[in-house]
């Protein structure tokens, strides 16, 4: 992205007033009587301001960085993200043990491509730690899931 | 000499088994994470915070002060071995620090930077046993007014030293402030931006949010990079070195304590800003200041000495006021929080038995850290050879159960995963995350200052200049905004290029 105050500043702009209409949804009061919106309007009108700032600065000025999120392998930041988000999906219902071992594997495999034999390895024998860890030492209760396990 | 009974009382408290147990452990957790890159204090306070919960809050306050200390020191060790800061605040540890490793001076630089937290250490345990309980019984006078002018004067100093842009620092301060909002109106008890999920009704779980910003979004900019790391691979020996190299080590080890301690006092200051000043005044004494960034010993001494002496320097508003400095104090400031305490001037009053026991403790620990860490440097550097896959699987799980057990639920988990991803942006974008963090913990208490004030002062917002305390708070935030537009240079300036 090459201009990524610009970019950033608009979006922020666009969230501040966001902010300050849901303020007003949730009544502002007065000076007298602050109510619920009071405290997030400020904010957001304060931060709608220097939003504006950031963004008539980058337009005047230009920006002399340069540009961002270029060199990204956004691959494996997706499919680590997408692991993540799967986990905390079926992490109740099939327990700590399945998604643990899963989760392990398949960031092993699927983005490091490790042998199948070190991912089943790994995943297991970690997993066991993780288990001992938490379960026994710092005493959390780890879903049980379906299985019971 | 009242502190000095209560110290005892304090050292008692310290030195129970129980306690030198989780003092012991906090500062090696504190050192190994502070040698891992891809987690830092504050994500690993947030991570072993739901962890602490059938502590009691003075064993566990031992333990996460040990954590803060001693990554101040597994840091250093990083930054002298492979010119890796593990933390911002060690970043000019790599000038000289890296480059004594470089001339096979790597083993003095260590013990060096030991020695160095040791002193700085103790120092600041004894400014802590005399400063934070006065400054308290003052600020026991402070209204609603004094403490929101207070955290106004905190979050300007924080976004000041923000070291990339202070407009976007401050956006980043209101960002905290809104996202703070979100939950129950402390007042009233309306819900406010909770979009009708029943789980954020209690607000956002700060830990969670926490291991997202600083565990999570750490492993995604590593992992979207392609960068190699390289471990010293050189002998490491020698870690006395010459009688001649302590003699000029000394009053650099006075210097940078006395900095970093009486500039890690203020509100907002944190440990990077004084560590780069005390390197400068080093440069600025020396007879050789061309020399420095070749392997100086002085460059080494005093940036190490100076930020374990500004980490407890931070303990002085933190457990004075329940005003944190950076993202490691106001993790905390949370954890006292969930503890059922009330940080602030009461706060030592009320439980002594924590405040002694923990300055206590500090002081064991860095006894501790002074003993055991040379002997383990070894073992770090092997830690160091772990290889990256490994490391970032093991954090992101961590992250995951460490989020799910704070309330045994998966929103938490999601708020984590959504927080470490947004937190990645904002890296990649340049905003700095301490800002909005320090702005997040102190909302809840901003904000019924601030109505309590108007409420008091029957909507004039003239009473935040009429109490002069207040005033004098506001008339600083105010210079450090004026600052940044006549002086053009700034503290933390230089700073980008290095790390």
């Amino acid at each position: 992205m090459k201009k990524p105050n610009f970019w950033s500043s608009l979006f922020w702009l666009a969230f501040s007033i966001f902010i300050c209409f849901g303020s007003m949804r949730l009544k502002i009061g007065t000076f007298h009587n602050p109510g619920t919106g009071f405290f997030p309007f400020l904010a957001g009108v304060v931060f709608a301001v220097l939003s504006l700032t950031l963004l008539i600065q980058s337009l005047v000025a230009g920006e002399n960085v340069e540009g961002i999120l270029g060199k990204v392998r956004w691959k494996n930041i997706i499919l680590v993200l997408i692991c993540l988000v799967v986990y905390a999906v079926v992490l109740e219902k099939l327990g700590f043990m399945i998604s643990t071992i899963f989760f392990i594997g398949v960031v092993l495999r699927v983005i490091e491509k490790k042998r199948w034999s070190l991912v089943v390895a790994v995943s297991v024998s970690a997993t066991l730690v993780f288990w001992v860890i938490f379960q026994y030492w710092l005493q959390s209760q780890l879903p049980k899931g379906i299985f019971g396990i | 000499m009242e502190a000095v009974g209560s110290l005892f009382q304090g050292f008692a408290t310290a030195v129970q088994p129980i306690n030198l147990f989780y003092c012991f452990f906090g500062t090696l957790i504190g050192t190994f994470i502070g040698v891992l890159p891809g987690i830092g204090p504050a994500g690993t306070i947030a991570l072993l915070l739901p962890a602490t919960y059938h502590l009691n809050p003075v064993s566990a306050m031992i333990m996460l002060a040990g954590i803060c200390y001693g990554c101040m020191y597994g840091s250093s060790t990083t930054s002298i071995l492979l010119n890796i800061p593990g933390e911002p605040s060690s970043v000019i540890t790599c000038l000289d620090g890296y480059q004594m490793a470089r001339k096979g001076r790597a083993g003095l630089a260590l013990s060096l930077s030991a020695v160095g937290s040791f002193v700085a250490g103790t120092a600041s345990v004894i400014g802590l046993v005399f400063l934070a309980p006065a400054l308290a019984k003052f600020a026991l006078r402070f209204g609603p007014p004094e403490y929101f002018s207070l955290m106004v004067m905190s979050l300007s100093i924080v976004t000041y030293l923000a070291r990339i842009s202070m407009l976007k620092g401050l956006m980043m301060a209101c960002l905290g402030l809104i996202v703070g909002t979100v939950g129950m109106d402390p007042i009233n008890a309306t819900p406010r931006f909770a979009f009708g999920i029943r789980s954020l009704y209690d607000g956002l779980t700060l830990p969670a949010v926490m291991m997202g910003l600083f565990g999570i979004s750490e492993v995604l900019e590593n992992l979207g990079a392609f960068i190699k790391q390289e471990v010293y691979s050189g002998e490491i020996k020698n870690y006395f070195g010459r009688w001649k190299d302590w003699r000029r080590a000394g009053p650099s080890l006075g210097r940078g304590t006395l900095i970093g301690f009486l500039m890690g006092i203020f509100p907002g200051v944190g440990a990077i800003v004084p560590t780069i000043i005390s390197y400068v005044v080093e440069k600025r004494v020396s007879k050789h200041p061309e020399r420095f960034g070749t392997g100086e010993i002085e460059g080494v001494a005093a940036p190490e000495a100076c930020n374990n002496a500004a980490v407890g320097g931070t303990f002085v508003p933190l457990m004075s006021l329940g005003i944190p400095s950076n993202p490691m104090t106001a993790m905390l400031l949370a954890a006292l929080m969930i503890y059922g305490l009330h940080p602030g001037p009461l706060l030592i009053k009320e439980s002594p038995d924590l405040f002694w026991g923990v300055i206590a403790s500090m002081y064991v620990g860095n006894v501790m850290l002074l003993v055991l860490n040379l002997p383990l440097i070894p073992m770090w550097v092997k830690v160091l050879k772990i290889p990256y896959e490994y490391l970032y699987t093991g954090i992101l799980v961590f992250c995951l159960i460490g989020a799910y057990s704070i309330n045994n639920s998966t929103t938490d988990v999601i708020i984590m995963i959504v927080s470490g991803f947004i937190g990645y942006l904002l890296r990649a974008f340049r905003y700095e995350l301490a800002p909005f963090i320090l702005a997040l913990v102190l909302e809840p208490i901003m904000e019924p200052a601030f109505r309590r004030s108007l409420l008091k002062s029957q909507g004039s917002l003239g009473i935040f200049v009429t109490h002069p305390l207040s005033a004098v708070f506001l008339a600083v935030a105010f210079m450090v905004f004026i600052l940044p537009l006549v002086m053009k240079k700034r503290l933390g300036e230089g700073l980008d290029r290095e790390d």
